[in-house]
């Protein structure tokens, strides 16, 4: 069938080369890159809960829409942001790369772990979690459709807000 | 000054909190000292009215919420007889907490240890192997002997507030004209009732839990400390639609000069509690007219008019409440230590209100108070340096006069001169040091 033919199939090895180029644009503090990397309608999305299933009605760790996240960006790369002196550093490690198929809208989903280390002020905050990245596209020109963030903490007491993403 | 020299050099032995309050300056011991916060514990949390949670986090009976009030962990329940109760979250045996969790449902409660257990009124159900306690001072068979009520608890349209003093002030007395901002985020419901959604952020700032409250009532610092995040949304909004009303539209108006947050109203109530109008506008199109008919349908024109109008940005019951009925959010602080308070962060829909509302209202705790806000996420930095700066030690005094010649006496209440005035503040100050100095 003609759709089976449009869909999405990645590698693991290419699902990664996306993950890690993903990956260091935050950690380059290249917001602009990062954001382009999400189709117009893409979303970010760290639930509150490990359970939680519906971001429009459930409160959320973190749900950005496009503009949410251009809004975001645009107070990180702003240099007097009061929150960002001194700014956030970040370096990610992704891992445990899995590409598991196809889903009824034909998004590509692909499951992996991280650890994030963020430094601000002298205090090192470590985040570890797993992605769940929904990607449509071609192979040379994947974009994120959904991404969500499974924190392990999600509901856990957090003494840092999170400002740069995960 | 005597009075700053005895408050500098004085030993924890003849600390004086009156010292400590002037009528227009704080001494900044009232905010990083640890022997101050162990004697607020005493006497404002272990005195005053602290709020506790909602009776829409615990439904059906067996239901439970775990928090603290002042330094005692407590059991919010909804017991078989439909009422709630608030406990103390400790066995009478040997002390273990007996609900370990947050919130869940439990019935009975039963300690792990001993496996002793619980009504959702604390009522003693059993002692396994009752034998061994014949002859001793313990009835093992009375119920009495189970999980402490709380002294006091009063039940404010679904709000839960919990007492430690068996004496006082009733809730009402305690609540005075700071009752009208909690009950118009409850009349702003078409069905008449407020309802959680979800559970509550929780957020720890590293700084004084004054330092907080002082800043809900400071309008002018949303000019400078919001003013990135505020440019930051206007300049989104410019270039993209907005798809989700509450977040960045809300957002983008913190960055007003600081003439903007001089128009707001702001009164300060007697016992510290305070209100501010909103100015962010409220919501317009078909479901806003769909809600403004069924408020009018519950309450009448005239009633739901004057709910409507009366509309407010912040509002603190202090010491614990701080609420945003135009955001449909509350924050409730649970101090830890001197430098460290705990937020537990709310947020609410209106019941009868369209759904559009609740929307409305997540992506608004989204954006304004989740654990990756936007708004916080500069405030935490002004609070960090406020305590940072307040614990040096060469100069005392905080300053909080801006105001204090414009102040406009309404009843018991004062009306700032306008919406900069540090009015709340010192007011709030006033409170704490009639707390601090009661016998």
């Amino acid at each position: 069938m003609s759709t089976i033919e449009q869909t999405l199939k990645l590698t693991r090895s290419e699902a990664e080369d996306l993950l890690f180029r993903q990956a260091e644009y935050l950690d380059s503090r290249d917001f602009n890159a990062w954001l382009d990397l999400f189709t117009d309608d893409g979303s970010y999305w760290i639930p509150h809960r490990p359970t939680d299933t519906d971001p429009e009605t459930q409160m959320s760790f973190m749900f950005d829409d496009v503009p949410m996240m251009m809004a975001r960006c645009e107070r990180l790369l702003d240099p007097r942001t009061m929150g960002q002196l001194p700014p956030t550093r970040s370096s990610h490690v992704v891992s445990n790369v899995q590409v598991l198929g196809t889903n009824g809208d034909g998004e590509l989903i692909v499951r992996s772990r991280f650890h994030v280390t963020q430094f601000r002020r002298d205090t090192l905050k470590f985040y570890a979690g797993a992605y769940t990245h929904h990607l449509v596209g071609s192979p040379d020109a994947v974009r994120i459709q959904r991404q969500r963030v499974d924190l392990i903490d999600c509901d856990g007491i957090h003494d840092t807000i999170l400002q740069v993403y995960l | 000054m005597t009075v700053a020299t005895s408050a500098r050099d004085a030993s924890g032995a003849d600390l004086d909190p009156a010292s400590l309050v002037e009528a227009e300056r704080v001494h900044r011991r009232a905010y990083v000292d640890p022997e101050i916060f162990e004697l607020e514990m005493d006497l404002i949390f272990g005195r005053s009215w602290i709020y506790v949670g909602h009776e829409s986090q615990i439904p059906q009976a067996g239901d439970y919420f775990t928090t603290q009030v002042g330094r005692q962990p407590v059991i919010m329940t909804r017991h078989t007889d439909g009422q709630i109760y608030v406990l103390e979250n400790r066995c009478p045996h040997k002390g273990a907490l007996v609900c370990p969790e947050r919130a869940g449902h439990s019935r009975p409660f039963v300690c792990m240890y001993h496996g002793w257990s619980f009504d959702g009124d604390g009522a003693l159900r059993s002692v396994p192997a009752r034998s061994g306690y014949e002859g001793t001072s313990f009835d093992p068979k009375d119920p009495a002997n189970g999980l402490k009520q709380l002294p006091r608890v009063q039940n404010h349209r679904g709000f839960i507030f919990a007492s430690l003093a068996a004496d006082g002030p009733d809730f009402k007395t305690w609540a005075g004209k700071g009752l009208r901002g909690l009950d118009n985020l409850v009349d702003r419901a078409p069905a008449g009732e407020v309802e959680v959604i979800g559970d509550c952020y929780r957020t720890v700032q590293n700084n004084n839990w004054k330092i907080f409250l002082d800043n809900m009532s400071d309008g002018m610092h949303t000019s400078f400390v919001h003013n990135q995040m505020a440019k930051a949304a206007q300049k989104t909004i410019a270039r993209t639609a907005v798809r989700r009303p509450g977040g960045l539209d809300v957002a983008a108006m913190l960055a007003g000069e600081p003439e903007q947050m001089a128009r707001m109203d702001l009164v300060a109530h007697p016992g510290g509690h305070f209100d501010m109008v909103a100015f962010a506008p409220p919501p317009s199109g078909p479901d806003a007219d769909q809600y403004k008919a069924s408020m009018e349908a519950f309450h009448g024109k005239e009633r739901a008019e004057a709910i409507l109008k009366e509309s407010y940005h912040s509002v603190l019951m202090f010491p614990t409440l701080v609420m945003q009925q135009s955001l449909q959010q509350m924050r409730v602080i649970r101090p830890i230590s001197a430098n460290k308070t705990l937020l537990e962060i709310w947020v609410f829909c209106l019941k009868g209100a369209p759904e559009s509302f609740v929307r409305r209202a997540v992506t608004g705790g989204n954006v304004g108070n989740s654990p990756s806000n936007v708004v916080a996420a500069d405030d935490f930095e002004s609070y960090y340096r406020v305590h940072a700066g307040l614990e040096s030690p060469q100069t005392d005094w905080v300053l909080l006069h801006r105001g204090a010649r414009q102040d406009v006496p309404q009843g018991s209440s004062i009306k700032g001169g306008d919406g900069n005035s540090e009015v709340c503040m010192r007011n709030m100050f006033h409170a704490w040091r009639d707390y601090m100095t009661a016998q």
